[in-house]
């Protein structure tokens, strides 16, 4: 097989990089953009005697969301949807007593989630966009 | 939501078959609050123990998802006590309660133990069901109502919230095994 020249090589190496960061919005599209770590405002939704307070929560893009647990049960907050492979879009992890965790919604849209160990506690995030006004 | 009165039935088997509980109605010189401690903390280590059992000898999700529910929020209620009773310094005293708990125990575990495939998944669901039932009764109607230390009744409170939350859930694996079938 004849190796390729070092400018051939760089572009090869440029069409896949082009091919890629053209299929990334697509790839974004489809699945929900989240993280642990965002720069918009942070809202609180507190877990105690087994129910998500608030139940429902609006939030703008690019916010998060802090779940902490105030039960002695660990929980989760987990999301409904799930991806192609079967794993939830998001997913706090196990929730000990006083811990927390953050999630960032990138997305607008609408969010259903539960905790993993007691499916009764269901709860709702709803992204909305910024659009200066309070959410 | 009302309780299917084969569920009741249930419910009367278990405290039937936890004559311990059954005993707690005849309260009448009051357990202390070192004999409440050790009795509660002793009804959930049983439940982690039949949860054990279930996780050994089922293979239906559901019961397995229960069971590892189970394993997972009564161990943390007791290591809430431990915290407790280590900060306090004391001792949880034995009593005829909790050994009657753990006789009657051993005897439904012996039993499991003969059972797999539906009828051990339905013979566990429903005890658990039975079991949460009354422990509850007894920890919402005795244990808190007689419960001196402050910091022992909102532990109390709190895992009593836990516990009813297992009951339901425990009701619906009942009702979802169709165990009648």
């Amino acid at each position: 097989m004849p190796r390729l020249s070092r400018i051939n090589r760089a572009g090869v190496l440029m069409g896949i990089c082009t091919i890629f960061l053209a299929t990334l919005p697509v790839v974004a599209g489809i699945l929900p953009v989240t993280s642990e770590q965002g720069t918009g405002t942070v809202h609180r939704v507190e877990i105690r005697q087994f129910t998500f307070v608030p139940k429902t929560i609006t939030i703008h893009a690019g916010d998060s969301v802090e779940w902490v647990n105030l039960d002695i049960a660990p929980h989760t907050a987990t999301a409904v949807r799930t991806s192609a492979a079967g794993s939830p879009d998001w997913n706090t992890g196990r929730l000990d007593q006083a811990q927390r965790r953050r999630i960032t919604f990138s997305e607008v849209g609408h969010a259903d989630y539960l905790c993993l160990y007691h499916p009764v506690m269901k709860g709702s995030v709803i992204v909305v966009p910024d659009d200066g006004n309070a959410p | 939501m009302s309780i299917k009165p084969k569920l009741v039935g249930v419910a009367l088997a278990a405290a039937i078959a936890v004559p311990g509980l059954a005993q707690a109605d005849d309260m009448k010189s009051g357990m202390n609050d070192l004999e409440i401690a050790h009795t509660a903390y002793t009804a959930g280590n049983l439940d982690i123990r039949y949860a054990h059992l279930a996780l050994g000898l089922s293979e239906n999700p559901k019961v397995r998802e229960f069971a590892q529910t189970m394993v997972r929020d009564h161990s943390a209620v007791n290591e809430e006590a431990v915290a407790l009773i280590t900060k306090l310094k004391v001792t949880p005293q034995d009593n005829d309660l909790s050994r009657a708990l753990v006789k009657g125990a051993k005897q439904k575990r012996d039993e499991l133990r003969k059972l797999n495939g539906k009828a051990f998944d339905c013979a566990y669901a429903e005890n658990e069901f039975g079991y949460h039932q009354v422990v509850n009764k007894t920890v919402e109607t005795k244990f808190i109502p007689n419960t001196t230390v402050p910091q022992l009744k909102s532990l109390l409170q709190n895992a009593l919230a836990t516990f009813k939350v297992h009951e339901k859930h425990a009701e619906h694996m009942v009702a979802g095994l169709k165990c009648d079938m």
